[in-house]
């Protein structure tokens, strides 16, 4: 998927959509202890410190917090850190706080889904999208559910509902722009909805990444190299972007700075093909003694 | 108890109302003064600096975003009508230039030195000079390429805060310009370019306009639909149509455009290596109906500000670029019709030369020669770059996605001593071993 590019964004950017509510809601004055955890832990989320961000809550749990919007964003952490099981866990502890939280309603969805109970998953949020038809997110999701089932049709359906709700939606915008970026054939521009998803994205700047992987694919090195570095900046971890901006650098005569990229792909990425494509990368930069090593 | 009642008994250095007396060093009041009025004149300063430099300093844009959400929220909460438009307004990017560009802010009659990234707002106005050029881009991608000698005034770049339906206009003088619009996400946003003589409305299309002296508007449309209004006439031009539009408000027959040849190879991306200086490119394209002849061209930039190579009369539907040097290039193709009339370019191709003098890495990681009946097999594995080509005594073996590669060789001729093993990477460079076959 690397090579065309898409899939690992698509989730985080649907997640997103969650975080980001629950985290403005959490800016609000400081009182207690508890209160400070769960504020450092949005900080610590917020600069990608997922596990730091878990200890945070957890120590605002023992200090007696039980809100929503902490349950939910813990349970945020453990998305990110792909620990599925333990986010379903807080997104429904979030819920027995208040059943119609529909952020954590929508995160479960995503958590059970990415667990394996796809079922469960797409029934929770059909069932979510009947009773909040105006929340977009939730079509988003629904949409990504869609697009991962090879449903494209639908997915486009869901996603274009999103934004028919909310035409600022940073996550449906992305995602829409991605399958026509992808589906050349879909006849529709990707620019609109990608400029205007990272016009409207806030401080999360992964949406960047697509808009720079456009510049890209029509040859506009320069620009390209701006997005998906600050795409970059901002998740250093996301092997998908150092992907993109490894790739970009190379196309704009930076070998050695490309090739430092591939290298740490090679050693970090935990799929196979994603592996490959650096070790041909790698081999290839090198091969031309471009860091002045005999390749071996 | 109050402190300070009328007819206390005073102690000494006590005030009427039992305010102490506190002395304060002269040195320390001066410094906090001085320190007063530096935070003044700092205040001051950057209010009178932003105010200056508009949007292009980064307290200018905070002082403008801060009243532009203020004066929204204070519209928001005051109206009472909920149909009533609220706009806000937006801007738009000058995001490139080249040569000699100036602006001049709506507020300001002083032509300024454009500035890479630098907002313009209704009423600014950009000018271009001779081999010059600018780029001024608008919300979702739309652009304005501004070619030279061109004169542009920025018009309405509002956005409806509630139903978040965007209007931009631009109004040409004499100019030439190209012009990428993109369908909103949004429906009911809208692009306008006013021309001396009428006014273009899109929603989505590619097209060129050019405004000579005498007021007269060439409009080219290649792609999508553009609605033009005289005020006498109208009409919808549709992609591959042009017109001509009289500074006396009257419209042409639309003419027909050829449409833009679709090319075949090279591939968008591609990546070509040799080991040489330079290579040839071959590139071919799909025929244009009505295309008498075509038109090549390669450029260093996406723009073709940079042409290296052109090709004009360009009889068939494939030719040989020759040789292009290690660099990154774009390549574009453009039919032309009998009357010699150019239609659009097909949309360049970026490719990249890579020039890799450094033969193969080549290691056998394994070599063992065997005795077969009465004669001798050998066994052979290694590893040299992906995608090389390895040649086993003479033969080809395959070799993986990651550069390994394993073979059995047999049939040696009776007084044969050794094998070559070779390897050829993308670019032609050769690394070659001998291995001894003997037992």
């Amino acid at each position: 998927m690397i090579r065309s590019g898409r899939a690992g964004l698509f989730c985080l950017l649907v997640l997103a959509a969650g975080v980001l509510v629950a985290g403005c809601r959490s800016q609000k004055v400081i009182t207690t202890p508890s209160e400070e955890y769960q504020h450092q832990g949005d900080r610590a989320y917020v600069q990608q410190d997922t596990r730091g961000a878990i200890d945070h809550y957890q120590s605002a749990l023992q200090a007696g917090a039980r809100t929503t919007t902490l349950h939910n964003n813990l349970g945020n952490a453990y998305f990110k850190e792909r620990r599925f099981n333990a986010a379903e866990q807080s997104y429904l502890d979030a819920l027995e706080l208040d059943p119609e939280y529909f952020f954590s309603l929508n995160n479960l969805a995503l958590a059970l889904y990415h667990a394996g109970d796809r079922q469960e998953a797409k029934r929770l949020i059909e069932e979510a999208k009947t009773t909040f038809p105006h929340v977009s997110f939730l079509h988003t999701t629904d949409g990504y559910f869609r697009f991962l089932e090879d449903d494209r049709k639908g997915a486009l359906a869901s996603f274009r509902k999103a934004i028919g709700i909310n035409p600022d939606s940073p996550a449906a915008l992305n995602n829409l722009g991605v399958i026509y970026l992808e589906d050349p054939d879909l006849g529709e521009d990707p620019l609109p909805y990608l400029t205007r998803a990272t016009e409207n994205a806030g401080g999360n700047k992964l949406f960047h990444d697509s808009l720079g992987w456009y510049y890209y694919g029509k040859g506009m090195f320069a620009k390209a190299t701006i997005e998906i570095g600050k795409a970059f900046l901002y998740d250093p971890q996301s092997m998908e972007v150092r992907v993109h901006y490894a790739t970009v650098l190379e196309w704009i005569d930076k070998d050695r700075e490309a090739l430092e990229q591939w290298e740490t792909v090679l050693e970090h990425a935990e799929d196979a093909e994603t592996r490959k494509l650096a070790l041909e990368h790698v081999w290839e930069i090198r091969g031309r003694g471009v860091d002045g090593k005999e390749p071996g | 108890m109050p402190v300070g009642y009328p007819g206390m008994k005073r102690r000494k250095g006590e005030s009427r109302f039992g305010w102490k007396k506190v002395r304060i060093p002269y040195y320390v009041l001066k410094t906090v003064i001085v320190l007063l009025v530096l935070a003044l004149v700092a205040v001051g300063g950057s209010i009178i600096w932003a105010r200056y430099q508009g949007e292009g300093s980064a307290i200018g844009r905070f002082l403008s975003v801060v009243t532009r959400k203020i004066d929204e929220r204070v519209k928001l909460l005051t109206t009472r009508n909920p149909e009533e438009e609220i706009l806000t307004q937006r801007f738009a990017t000058l995001t490139f230039y080249s040569g000699s560009v100036e602006v001049q802010r709506s507020s300001e009659l002083r032509w300024k030195g454009a500035v890479e990234n630098m907002q313009l707002e209704t009423g600014d106005r950009v000018r271009t000079f001779s081999n010059s050029r600018a780029e001024v881009t608008f919300d979702e991608g739309n652009v304005l390429r501004i070619k030279a000698d061109s004169l542009i005034v920025i018009g309405d770049l509002t956005e409806n805060v509630r139903t978040k339906v965007r209007k931009s206009s631009v109004r040409l003088l004499v100019s030439s310009i190209e012009a990428d619009i993109k369908k909103s996400v949004v429906r009911g946003s809208r692009f306008r370019l006013e021309m001396p003589t009428a006014v273009a409305d899109i929603e989505k299309a590619r097209f060129s306009v050019d405004v000579d002296e005498e007021k007269q508007s060439r409009v080219r449309v290649f792609e999508g639909k553009v609605g033009i209004d005289t005020g006498t006439e109208r009409i919808e031009l549709d992609g591959r149509k042009t017109i001509m539009i009289s500074a006396l408000k009257k419209l042409t027959k639309p003419e027909n455009l050829l449409p833009a040849p679709r090319m075949k190879s090279p591939r968008p991306l591609q990546r070509f290596f040799t080991s040489a200086e330079s290579l040839p490119v071959n590139c071919e394209w799909q025929a244009v109906k009505g295309a008498r002849t075509y038109r090549v061209q390669v450029a260093t930039d996406r723009y073709f500000d940079k042409v290296v190579f052109s090709k004009a009369n360009v009889q068939k539907t494939k030719f040989l670029i020759p040789e292009l040097g290690g660099n990154v290039f774009f390549i574009r193709v453009g039919a032309v019709d009998s009357k010699r009339r150019e239609g659009d370019y097909s949309e360049p191709v970026p490719v990249r030369i890579i020039i890799d003098r450094v033969p193969p890495h080549l290691e056998v990681t394994k070599f063992v020669v065997l005795r077969s009946g009465g004669s001798r097999e050998v066994l052979v594995s290694g590893q040299t770059e992906p995608f090389a080509e390895v040649e086993v005594g003479g033969r080809p073996v395959s070799v993986d996605d990651s550069g390994f590669f394993s073979a059995v060789v047999k049939r040696f001729s009776p007084g044969q001593k050794e094998i070559e093993i070779v390897a050829r990477d993308r670019a032609g460079n050769v690394r070659n071993l001998r291995k001894a076959v003997s037992i």
